[in-house]
């Protein structure tokens, strides 16, 4: 795969200006799918989902199956009608033609018809986006060597990998150069070198200021390229923001701690604040300690006692978790309230 | 425009990188290729079969009695002496089926031979041109050009007995080699077997096989387009959903498309390049099954998007195929068994009675008393039922001429149609008496020679019989019974000479030609004839005991339409099969004015007080005429759907609509003098409160096949009998607007609701 080290491709969008001008906004966005013999029955795929993602944006939507993250992208791209809330793309209400003309997708799984080659799956699917013959011809070489399938131009899809396909599915959403890419699970099937790959056209696309819209379930990579996240449970955001805010678990200004303390484990014991998370004895006179939250007021002070009452202190550390991490308590901790 | 046209697009490339595809078009160039090593060769028409003779009872019996210098006489000298023996002992009423075939056998080594035209000398005058060019080659010509001249003889020399053979006609070869033995055809004949050959080919390898085929085929597009990760990619698009489905819909037709027009082109080539055929009917038989074809993927892809799998799709494309087929058959059963057989065709005003007969040929007498039909001029032992009656109304349809009244002898006279011989209880014309004092049986049975197309009784009460082949007056008793002479089922002509008919105009008069039609002045008894465009007048002349029609004034009235004639006072109408109905004088011919009517007229008819001119079509719309005032009459009473119509004697008019009801109106005002309005049956009731509302609403695929009937005609009605020239003749009417307008309705409400569908699903 060969990321071209070109300038972005599309000049008329501003690189870094426009960059928090809001591309997508859902506000109270409720999606009830209704299914049985008379329909009788409701699932709540959405409930009262709001977001923003600005222009320019990685924004990654994370969540559990079902959790309604496809349904949220299908709302965006009009495959789905919503059933209350506002979803807007483009500043246009979501479903909208001239919003969609904007927009490449790809779709988790998704089917190119069996009796096309990768350059006429790309001149389908350009047609299809408003181009024509003559300009999805120019442009499709330069993108299949960016997904790597420069040499699989001509032969027939049903012959690709389930990565190439993925690859070619890539191509075809940005072949119209839109402004916003929303990718559906874009690494599915893909092998780890195919990833990075992947993240590298990723960082491409967004210096040439596309906003992205990713739905993953790798959630390291999510981390490592997206600027926004949102938690989503059971139709409902339990987090968005900023991966580091979202990762930061701990009330504001608190972090978790961890000590190497030396010293008689029952006056550690009685100095330790009641968010001790674990005492764990390392040695004869060696504890591990672990504090769920503790603001900087609160560590000088138990620095301060600790010293007074003879406990020496090897290590301090400030711990950080990762998004899985966060991810898994975050979801842990809804299905808990919820049970 | 372009996202649409692109699907349409990648449809025709989905098409042909399909390996069926590939294979159908290998079987349809290999049918094509042995279909162009069929061809037709010039051939000459020879010898002489059974159907080749009018009657050959009438043959014989001219054989008998000829002098010997004329060329019958000279024809039968040349027969061996045995036949000759057999020949001048011959009676009608004898056992001739040896002297027959011995006949037969012996015209056919006499057309063999090389000296017949020289020995059977026939007058110049009477050899057809075709016969004068071949003589005029004098020695010089083959076999098989002299067995045709001496069949263009024998034809001449027995001209009221062996059937005209065309000059130019071909025998069909295939790669160079005849197919049949003796069997020719000319180019009109060759035409109509090809139309009919693809007409069955269109129906049952296209319309049927190519139909099943291409269901099956094209069943998993739409479903395809619509399973998770397909559509989904495809709505992200900015394109309309319903445009999106249409576009994949129609797109869904290039398999068809590409199939049917190989399949149909090639055969159009072919066959007009090895043919000279060159069949607009078969090039327009492409479109009408291509929309048969979107009306049943329309069903298909329905279920597709709802189901999104192509074999329910199958499934109930067949569903729909058998109630259509259920709703559609339940209808032609009910008509073919009950609703036919009670719509009513002829009245025959009988003095106070009433007679009308159903389009099955039933006459039926109206009981005051019980208010119901009943039937009377039963046949008898001469009734054929099963499949010889299906076969006669299948080539026919109505069976007579008239029946009409004859109020002097207080009798009905009928003709019955002549129908092959070789068909079963096929046979010449006959003509049948119904006396009311008998309870109106059927007795006679006199034989005529030619094909009648009228029936009348002179002012002096003659029966007389008009058609092509002359006009003919009956003597003799015509009520009593002669009984057909028939040869393995054949009515080969009568047993009895008790009474026949006879040529009423003088020897010399030349045939008429089709477009035929004869009607009779009553008040002066002249007979007007009207061949191929021309008006004749026929005078009735004393010649001794008999009255002979000798030709008066004409008119050529400039048109090849085939046409009805009527006479109300001193006007002649003559209803011309394209509607335009010409008034003249009936005495001198000469044009008054013309006018306007229905086309296709069957019945026609004038007052017997000489007031009003009536026309029936056979798309049962009334025409009256009002002479006195020289204006059409209109009235709600004859606007509707009118089946059959008559004049009573004092000149009222019966009017008949379709469950044998009748209203007799009194003319000029059209007040009602009596009604017949028998009770429907059950039957009837279900038929017309169920079963024809259903049909009327439902789809009819299965009658498009009505509509490449009709691209194959050039009339939008076509005679039963296969001659459109004679409009008396029942006719079909080949309705296509309605199977294409009930089929296009349905068309666009299943692609309607299919694209709601699609537009407001969640995908």
């Amino acid at each position: 795969m060969t990321v071209p080290n070109t300038p972005p491709v599309n000049a008329a969008l501003p690189d870094t200006a426009g960059r928090h001008e809001p591309v997508i906004q859902v506000s109270d966005l409720q999606k009830t799918y209704r299914d049985g013999w008379f329909r009788r029955r409701k699932i709540q795929a959405l409930r009262k989902v709001s977001l923003e993602v600005g222009r320019g944006e990685i924004f990654g939507l994370l969540g559990p199956n079902g959790a309604g993250k496809t349904t949220l992208i299908k709302i965006l791209l009009g495959i789905v009608h919503k059933t209350a809330g506002e979803a807007r793309l483009l500043g246009q209400p979501a479903g909208r033609r001239i919003g969609r003309k904007r927009v490449g997708y790809l779709p988790e799984g998704h089917r190119i018809p069996r009796h096309l080659t990768g350059n006429t799956a790309l001149e389908y699917y350009g047609s299809l986006s408003g181009m024509s013959v003559a300009d999805t011809r120019r442009r499709r070489a330069e993108l299949l060597d960016m997904v790597g399938l420069s040499d699989w131009g001509r032969t027939v899809v049903t012959k690709y990998s389930k990565g190439m396909l993925q690859r070619l599915g890539l191509a075809q959403a940005m072949l119209h150069e839109p402004d916003v890419l929303v990718l559906d699970e874009p690494t599915d099937g893909v092998d780890p070198v195919g990833r990075s790959e992947i993240r590298q056209v990723l960082n491409v696309l967004k210096d040439r200021g596309k906003t992205i819209f990713l739905n993953s379930h790798l959630l390291q990579e999510i981390e490592l390229v997206c600027d926004q996240v949102a938690i989503l449970f059971q139709g409902e955001v339990l987090k968005v923001g900023p991966v580091e805010e979202v990762t930061d678990l701990t009330e504001a200004g608190s972090s978790e701690i961890t000590l190497e303390l030396e010293g008689d484990g029952e006056t550690i014991a009685g100095l330790l604040p009641e968010t001790v998370g674990s005492r764990d004895q390392t040695g004869e006179t060696r504890w591990r300690v672990t504090i769920a939250s503790l603001n900087q007021d609160g560590i000088d002070s138990l620095v301060d006692q600790l010293r007074t009452a003879g406990i020496s202190i090897a290590t301090i550390t400030r711990q950080k978790l990762t998004l899985e991490e966060a991810f898994l308590r975050l979801v842990r901790g809804a299905s808990g309230d919820e049970s | 425009m372009r996202a649409y046209l692109a699907v349409i697009k990648d449809s025709f490339r989905e098409a042909f990188s399909s390996k069926i595809l590939w294979v159908l078009i290998v079987m349809i160039a290999l049918f094509l290729v042995l279909l162009s090593g069929l061809s037709v060769a010039p051939a000459e028409r020879t010898g002489l079969d059974f159907p080749d003779v009018f009657d050959w009872p009438e043959l014989a019996t001219r054989l008998r009695d000829a002098e010997a210098d004329s060329p019958a006489g000279k024809l039968r000298g040349r027969f061996p002496s045995e036949l000759q023996d057999n020949l001048r002992k011959f009676k009608l009423d004898g056992e001739n089926r040896r002297v027959f075939r011995d006949l037969r056998r012996q015209l056919n080594e006499q057309l063999d031979s090389d000296d017949f035209a020289t020995a059977v000398v026939v007058p110049e005058d009477n050899l057809s041109d075709e016969a004068r060019e071949l003589v005029g080659q004098g020695e010089n010509m083959d076999s098989k050009t002299r067995q045709r001249l001496n069949r263009l003889v024998l034809e001449a020399a027995l001209p009221n007995d062996i059937r005209p053979s065309p000059g130019e006609v071909m025998t069909p070869t295939y790669i160079g080699f005849e197919i049949f033995d003796d069997f020719t055809l000319d180019q009109k004949q060759l035409t109509q077997v090809i139309n009919t050959a693809l007409q069955v080919f269109i129906f049952f390898f296209v319309s049927v096989m190519g139909t099943l085929i291409a269901i099956v085929v094209t069943a998993p597009i739409v479903p395809r387009m619509f399973e998770p990760g397909a559509i989904d990619l495809l709505l992200s698009k900015p394109v309309s959903r319903s445009l999106l489905f249409l576009s994949k819909f129609f797109g869904g037709c290039a398999f068809t498309i590409v199939n049917a027009a190989f399949l149909i082109g090639g055969m159009w080539l072919i066959i007009g390049i090895r043919f000279d055929v060159w069949s607009n009917g078969l090039l327009l038989s492409l479109p009408v099954y291509l929309f048969l074809f979107v009306l049943y993927y329309s069903v298909s892809a329905a279920t597709g998007v709802v189901f999104r799998g192509p074999i329910i799709s199958v499934v109930m494309v067949g569903l729909f195929w058998f109630v259509c087929f259920v709703v559609g058959t339940a209808k032609d059963t009910a008509e073919q068994f009950e609703i036919n057989g009670s719509r009513i065709h002829t009245i025959v005003p009988v003095d106070d009675a009433l007679l009308a007969s159903n389009s099955a040929g039933d006459l039926q007498i109206w009981s005051t008393e019980s208010e119901t039909w009943e039937r009377v001029f039963d046949p008898g032992s001469e009734r054929l039922g099963g499949v010889a009656a299906m076969a006669i109304r299948a080539q026919q349809g109505f069976p007579f001429l008239g029946p009409i009244y004859d109020r002097r002898k207080q009798r009905i006279i009928a003709i019955t149609k002549p129908t092959p011989v070789f068909m079963p209880g096929g046979g010449p014309s006959r003509m049948y008496i119904g006396r009311p004092d008998d309870n109106w049986s059927r007795r006679g049975g006199a034989m005529l020679r030619m094909s009648p197309r009228s029936i009348f009784l002179s002012p002096e009460g003659e029966i007389l019989a008009a058609g092509p082949a002359g006009l003919q007056r009956f003597t003799g008793d015509a009520e009593t019974p002669q009984r057909p002479f028939r040869v393995f089922g054949l009515d080969l002509g009568s047993r009895s000479d008790a009474g026949r008919f006879v040529e009423a105009t003088p020897e010399e008069m030349p045939r008429w030609n089709s477009p035929f039609a004869a009607t009779i002045d009553q008040n002066r008894g002249h007979v007007v004839i009207y061949s191929d465009g021309t008006l004749s007048l026929l005078s009735p002349e004393k010649n001794g005991d008999r009255v002979v029609y000798t030709p008066g004034a004409n008119r050529d009235l400039e048109t090849d339409e085939a046409a009805l004639m009527a006479v109300a006072g001193n006007t002649l109408l003559v209803a011309l099969a394209d509607g335009d109905y010409r008034l003249l004088d009936a005495t001198t011919l000469e044009a008054k004015t013309t006018l306007e009517g229905p086309e296709k007229p069957r019945w026609a008819a004038g007052s017997p007080d000489g007031r009003f001119l009536a026309v029936l079509s056979h798309g049962s719309s009334a025409w009256l005429y009002d002479v006195a005032n020289g204006q059409p009459v209109t009235n709600t009473a004859i606007s509707g759907e009118i089946r059959a119509m008559a004049f009573t004697d004092n000149s009222s008019l019966v009017v008949g609509d379709l469950f044998m009801r009748a209203t007799n109106y009194k003319l000029p005002d059209f007040s009602v003098e009596a009604s017949y309005d028998p009770p429907l049956s059950t039957l009837q009731s279900v038929y017309r409160y169920a079963l024809l509302p259903i049909y009327t609403v439902f789809p009819k695929p299965g009658e498009l096949n009505n509509v490449i009937t009709r691209l194959f005609q050039e009339d939008s009605t076509v005679a039963i009998s296969g001659n459109n020239d004679d409009l008396q003749a029942d006719q079909v009417e080949i309705d296509i607007q309605t199977p294409l307008i009930s089929n296009a309705i349905f068309l666009i409400i299943v692609l309607a609701l299919t694209c709601l569908y699609v537009s407001r699903k969640d995908f």
